[in-house]
């Protein structure tokens, strides 16, 4: 195990045969916190956030995903590593120096957080600043679309990163506005709180919109991004911060090496199967098949 | 420290800047608006043909008299070089050599501008913008919860001031609107800050949220001493509505804009410090009168904006404040769109919530909105949450102030943003 589990609550009720903690979803965070009254759900070192013994994480962020909500923590070290799997995956849809980047996403986003540090405490730099790029955020509302649409015809970003639910406003202001993503944009990236998009909306946008549409795929409780490929249509995952496991039953957990605060161990990301490096843009990156 | 209690209503100086005299603060934004303004000349586009046009030579500023000889810029300029610069920007930008820069945009009452802000400006604007949070008794050990949403300057800022205090920051899921109060409560119930800075709107949004998961103020705000309030003027009767209702000690107004306009309340004295590092501000009208507010950016980095009449109307106060900073008060009353006429004379909506408030105290604090086709009738027609026993007092009292015939409606609800922001609408725009 990257981190000491022993002393956190949640891990702690959670043991396996293999002497580590039980691959987990995202609902057992949440029952956990809900039972428990802990917002971080049992994982932090000591204590329940806000009591007399426990110091506060330097950065708290809620899950938009889950019910009730969750908070996970990190320090900058941690930040900077999660902005770094969202650097090598804008860097490999080809964002360069000087280019610009959108979000049509809520602020509080990871996809945003770790795009500036500008926007962090403690990030310092963050994935489009370490790449040389610029980047603008529109918020994440469907009644915002026709200043998002403004926003790609005045700004001319190379590529935009759009929430799923407000994927359809956002068209049907770019119609009113008279703007076509295709003469602006390289890309644009579909993205869910948890989870990836489907495959069949994906393919629907892009010829909606004439232009490709990458998926993001989301772990936000376990700091996991991981972005598709052009070449080989599947995810790819940076190895450097984490290490995959198939689970019985089709489904895959994953272990992030560098998340300390709130460590993630075995969570479980769903309906995917890892499949062996060997993609020709990325030859030694492990792969992921989200079902 | 407690800044209101203070022995003398003194605030903590933040540093050598704010123990400067009056006089003193004049000689030091002369020499900041004269470096402001070299630079401008000497590299951005828009104000170098400004300038020029308007015969202004930034070599010959001297005293801040000179400043009536650059020329004001608006909105509509900034949208028009905007449209014609596209993705190169208005001119009005210095982005320096550091790479990665954000661009925010305006809040589009009158169209968006797209603003650029390079790290470099957000170090300087950053202290600044701590010096105003200073003012205003945020200190270490606190929890801090990073309320702007991601499209507004103040995102950039906030994350600053949270690192330079090292605070730990909060990030709520979603964004600062009405939608996201269940989430936006949960998290200060669970931190507890004890400063706790909030759009107007939004302070009523959660105790919305609260009664409706039956819960008190104080199981809300109970940690909070310090509530700081922007994104609207408030009056000294809405004050002391959000102490009570909150129950926080200090209700503190912070005004600013995208624009590089910051000023902050004392609390010893009417009116908000201009923050001097960020902004000098002209009113334009006499002393003490009300006129349109011109601000111009101390931060010589990122989209600068220099005597830009950004829309608000307000009134500046240079008489020395028994606190001891050294700028002047500015109040903000609102926007020059929303001032209306009657009787002959130029109102804003923040006169008939004063009028309300010193008229009926028991008024401080309600929502209610002004309806166009009233001021077309050259009437003051009021839609009003509040008992209808004041119907007849209140119409008497109104129309001796304001010299008109004034109706009173009662609709069984109005928009929740209409809270403490008072706007002048058509009626065909609230929900019957």
């Amino acid at each position: 195990m990257p981190f000491e589990l022993a002393g956190r609550p949640f891990y702690d009720a959670r043991p396996a045969d293999d002497g580590g903690p039980a691959p987990w979803t995202l609902d057992d965070l949440c029952d956990f916190a809900a039972a428990a009254g802990d917002p971080y759900g049992g994982r932090l070192a000591v204590g329940p956030a806000g009591g007399d013994t426990a110091p506060l994480p330097p950065f708290s962020l809620q899950l938009e995903a889950g019910e009730p909500p969750v908070w996970v923590g990190l320090d900058g070290g941690e930040l900077a590593r999660w902005s770094a799997a969202l650097e090598g995956i804008l860097a490999r849809w080809g964002v360069d120096a000087g280019e610009t980047v959108g979000f049509y996403e809520y602020g509080s986003s990871p996809l945003v957080l770790l795009s500036a540090g500008s926007y962090v405490p403690g990030l310092d730099r963050g994935a489009t600043d370490r790449l040389g790029a610029d980047m603008f955020c529109n918020d994440g509302m469907g009644n915002m679309a026709l200043r998002m649409a403004e926003a790609i015809r005045v700004v001319r970003p190379s590529a935009v990163v759009v929430r799923a639910d407000v994927a359809a406003p956002l068209t049907e202001a770019l119609e009113m506005s008279g703007v076509s993503l295709g003469e602006v944009l390289r890309w644009v990236a579909v993205t869910v709180p948890d989870g990836a998009p489907f495959p069949g909306d994906v393919a629907r946008w892009s010829e909606r919109w004439g232009l490709p549409v990458r998926r993001v795929l989301r772990g936000d409780a376990a700091f996991f991004l991981a972005g598709d490929c052009p070449a080989c249509d599947l995810f790819h995952v940076d190895a450097d911060l984490y290490d995959l496991e198939p689970l019985p039953g089709g489904e895959t957990a994953v272990t992030t090496r560098f998340a300390a605060t709130t460590p993630a161990v075995r969570y479980c990301l769903g309906p995917a199967e890892p499949v062996p490096a060997g993609c020709s843009e990325e030859p030694d990156a492990p792969r992921l098949r989200w079902i | 420290m407690d800044l209101s209690a203070a022995p003398g209503h003194g605030v903590e100086p933040f540093d050598d800047l704010d123990r400067l005299s009056p006089t003193a603060l004049d000689g030091w934004w002369t020499g900041r608006l004269a470096e402001v303004l070299a630079v401008a000349a000497d590299e951005l586009e828009f104000h170098r043909r400004r300038f020029a046009a308007a015969g202004f030579d930034p070599a010959a500023f001297k005293t801040l008299d000179d400043l009536a000889a650059v020329p004001l810029m608006r909105k509509a300029d900034v949208l028009a070089a905007q449209r014609s610069g596209g993705a190169l920007g208005a001119g009005i930008e210095r982005l320096g050599p550091t790479p990665g820069r954000i661009v925010t945009m305006s809040s589009g009452t009158s169209g968006t501008s797209f603003l650029r802000w390079p790290r470099e400006w957000r170090e300087t604007q950053g202290a600044s913008s701590l010096r105003a949070h200073w003012w205003a008794g945020l200190r270490p050990g606190t929890p801090f919860l990073l309320v702007a949403p991601g499209w507004h300057v103040y995102a950039a800022v906030q994350s600053y001031i949270v690192e330079r205090l090292g605070l730990p920051g909060v990030v709520v899921s979603g964004t600062y609107l009405p939608r996201f109060s269940d989430r936006i409560l949960e998290a200060v119930r669970r931190f507890r800050p004890r400063f706790l800075i909030l759009f107007l709107p939004m302070v009523f949004s959660l105790l919305a949220e609260a009664r409706r998961q039956g819960l008190a103020a104080p199981d809300v705000f109970g940690s909070v001493e310090r509530l700081v309030v922007t994104g609207a003027p408030i009056t000294a009767g809405m004050r002391d509505h959000l102490r009570a209702l909150t129950g926080a000690a200090h209700v503190i107004e912070l005004a600013g804009s995208s624009e590089n306009l910051l000023a902050a309340e004392c609390g010893a004295a009417p009116g908000l410090h201009v923050v001097p590092d960020t902004c000098h501000v002209e009113v334009r009208a006499p002393a003490g009168q009300r006129g349109p507010v011109v601000h111009t950016t101390m931060v010589p980095w990122g989209s600068m904006y220099i005597r830009y009449d950004g829309g608000d109307i307000g009134t500046l106060d240079p008489r020395p404040c028994q606190c001891g900073l050294p700028s002047p008060r500015l109040k903000i009353l609102g926007r020059a769109e929303h001032e209306f006429v009657l009787a002959g004379r130029r109102w804003l909506p923040y006169d008939v919530q004063a009028a309300l408030e010193e008229e009926m105290p028991e008024l401080a604090g309600a929502t209610f909105a002004i309806t166009t086709e009233g001021l077309a009738a050259g009437r003051l027609r009021l839609l009003l949450q509040a008992p209808e026993a004041v119907e007849e007092p209140l119409r008497r009292r109104l129309q001796d102030r304001f010299g008109v015939d004034v109706e009173i409606h009662f609709p069984k609800s109005l928009p929740l943003m209409m809270k403490g922001v008072t706007p002048v609408v058509s009626e065909r725009e609230i929900p019957r």
